[in-house]
């Protein structure tokens, strides 16, 4: 066990300076449509199963594949009408399947973060070299189908290694999303170059709201408009950003969508939000306050080595 | 060193059907032409009821889980049946094959009622997986249909695997025996083909979002919360501009119980009154997409 990862230094909410966001929002917000693919039969990873049970395991196989063929369609007509900015978390060997739908993402010009090449490889166990190898092949997956640069990364299935800040880092990549310990950004430490924490939500998370919580369609568009009214309110006096992340085979089930576009048109009514994506979140906070406001701490020896 | 193989980075794509398998091709939902059931329906609903048996329990004996599944075959499936008789709705019952001999009196009253049978495996605690012989799959999807043809006189058409699971080798298995559609597939809102190298095999897709097993047993969802999941499932279809299928998945042992059937006969009632809502057994549907596909040219 390690008692603490040593990735970003402690900081207490209440004794930060407030962000001031362009226009004088009270929020940001980002929402992230997670475009996924688990494989029928999986390689082995000796540190977690793909499945609870012998693969194919068409039940976990098709929930995905129907967000792909169906529900990611729904989606997109959603988040037309509303005028969404979205940041897809992409399983980057989606686009080398279907270069269809990385057609469709470019053209409403969305901004991508990682999310590995697929949900059933896992970066536990990888060598440096091998993480290495995954983070350029998936920014040249995304690149090849989109014309863009990944803004940046959430592992796959939300597995990391503790190489994974500095390869990102040494990357270009610019913020990293796997770590759940704020509402607003954090410096984190590297070997060189600079990088950020924006997180993601493990709350506001249709993965685990519906999945393993299993609540209703419209307990989550509740738990988003309810998450949305605190920020919002606390955003009075030092803004704050926010993560919507969602699975479309999940939210755009024919019985959720309505509960999912009911909850962004109540937040997107308000004056007061800057609805973003991750990668122009990550450009304000570099611009303004990386390296002045929380710093990093410094690399522990191993984590030097 | 890296503990994993080489080519964990590797991305694998069947160029035919862009899936990681070649089962089916991938398909985007508004590429397709839009289906159109009969009397211009837009949705086709059918009502499947799992009446199933399981294994008792032993070391030790337990009889909760039998005898909780054999309210189905007893008690569940007669209530849904007298709520579907008075809505004019026929279902489709995927039927553990145990029971044909254990409860005659459930084959007759389905057979008279015009309902469509789905071979279902021998029992609900006996699935299929990657883990068993080619043999015993082959003997294990065959025996259903065998069975099923000497009660009724007519093999099923339909398969739906305990708990829908497959192996790798169980869609070209099932068309090889027979079976001309299946259940276990729940990644679309139309039906769609598979690719098998004898005979033919069609998915009519079986929600998840809709079944009580997943709704009410695995997600602990009240009775009351299912049924505005499938009135809401039913409503975002209705306003899609494809034509398209939902599943209503009950076990009768479940959806039967008294404190739930009543919220299943508020469902169906809404559904029949519906403009726009058709339905139909499972073989009606697959019969009436097929249809459409050959006439196109």
């Amino acid at each position: 066990m390690l008692a603490d990862p040593n990735h970003y230094a402690y900081s207490a909410v209440i004794d930060r300076p407030p962000l001031k966001m362009p226009g004088n929002a009270r929020i940001a917000v980002f929402i992230v449509p997670n475009v996924e693919f688990l494989e029928f039969l999986p390689p082995g990873n000796p540190h977690r199963a793909p499945y609870g049970r012998p693969a194919p395991d068409i039940q976990s196989y098709q929930a995905r594949d129907y967000g792909n063929r169906v529900a990611v369609w729904r989606l997109f007509e959603m988040f037309d009408d509303l005028g969404i900015k979205a940041t897809a978390s992409m399983n980057a060997a989606v686009f080398e399947h279907f270069p269809r739908l990385g057609e469709e993402m470019a053209k409403r010009n969305w901004d991508y973060q990682s999310h590995g090449l697929y949900n059933t490889r896992f970066a536990f166990g990888m060598s440096e070299a091998m993480e290495r190898e995954q983070i350029q092949t998936v920014i040249e997956l995304v690149k090849k189908y989109t014309g863009k640069m990944i803004s940046g990364w959430l592992g796959p299935a939300l597995t990391t290694t503790p190489n994974t800040p500095h390869l990102l880092a040494e990357a270009g990549v610019k913020y990293w999303a796997d770590m759940f310990h704020d509402d607003e950004p954090t410096d984190i430490a590297v070997r060189s170059g600079k990088l950020i924490s924006l997180p993601y939500s493990f709350e506001i998370n249709s993965g685990v709201a519906l999945g393993g919580q299993a609540q209703t369609g419209e307990a989550f568009g509740r738990m988003i408009t309810d998450q949305f009214d605190m920020l919002y309110e606390e955003g009075r006096t030092a803004p704050k950003v926010m993560a919507i992340c969602l699975h479309p085979f999940a939210v755009t089930a024919p019985s959720r969508a309505k509960y999912l576009r009911r909850a962004l048109e109540y937040i997107l009514g308000h004056s007061g939000v800057w609805q973003a994506t991750a990668g122009d979140i990550a450009d304000w906070y570099y611009a303004n306050y990386h390296g002045r406001r929380v710093p990093a701490p410094a690399l522990s020896t191993e984590q030097a080595a | 060193m890296s503990e994993l193989p080489a080519n964990y980075n590797d991305v694998s794509v069947d160029p035919a059907t862009r899936m990681d398998h070649g089962f089916y091709a991938f398909s985007p939902y508004p590429d397709r032409p839009r289906l159109v059931w009969p009397g211009g329906a837009k949705v086709a609903l059918a009502v499947v009821i799992n009446v199933e048996a399981v294994d008792v329990a032993t070391n030790p004996v337990n009889l909760i889980g039998f005898s909780h599944r054999d309210y189905g075959p007893r008690v569940g499936l007669f209530r849904l049946m007298s709520i579907l008789d008075e809505l004019g709705i026929k279902a489709t019952v995927p039927l553990s094959d145990v029971l044909i001999a254990r409860a005659p009196r459930v084959v007759e009253e389905i057979a008279r009622r015009g309902w469509e049978i789905v071979g279902h495996g021998e029992k609900a605690n006996v699935g299929l997986s990657s883990a068993m012989s080619e043999a015993d799959e082959t003997a294990y999807v065959a025996a259903s249909a065998i069975a099923i043809k000497s009660a009724t006189g007519t093999a099923p058409r339909g398969w739906m695997g305990p708990g829908n699971s497959e192996s790798a080798r169980t869609l070209p298995l099932l068309a090889a025996a027979g079976y001309d559609y299946t259940l276990d597939w729940g990644n679309d809102d139309q039906p769609f083909d598979f690719n098998v190298p004898s005979g033919r095999l069609t998915a009519l897709p079986y929600s998840v979002e809709t079944s009580d097993a997943a709704v009410v047993q695995a997600q602990s969802h009240t009775p009351w919360e299912f049924e505005q999941a499938i009135n809401d499932h039913l409503d975002g279809l209705l306003a899609d501009s494809n034509g398209s299928v939902m599943t209503l998945g009950l076990q009768a042992n479940v959806s039967g119980q008294p404190f739930r059937a009543k919220y299943v006969r508020q469902f169906l009632e809404r559904a029949v009154d519906r403009a726009g809502v058709w339905t139909a057994t499972a073989s009606e549907i697959v019969d009436a997409y097929r249809a459409q596909r050959q006439a196109r040219p």
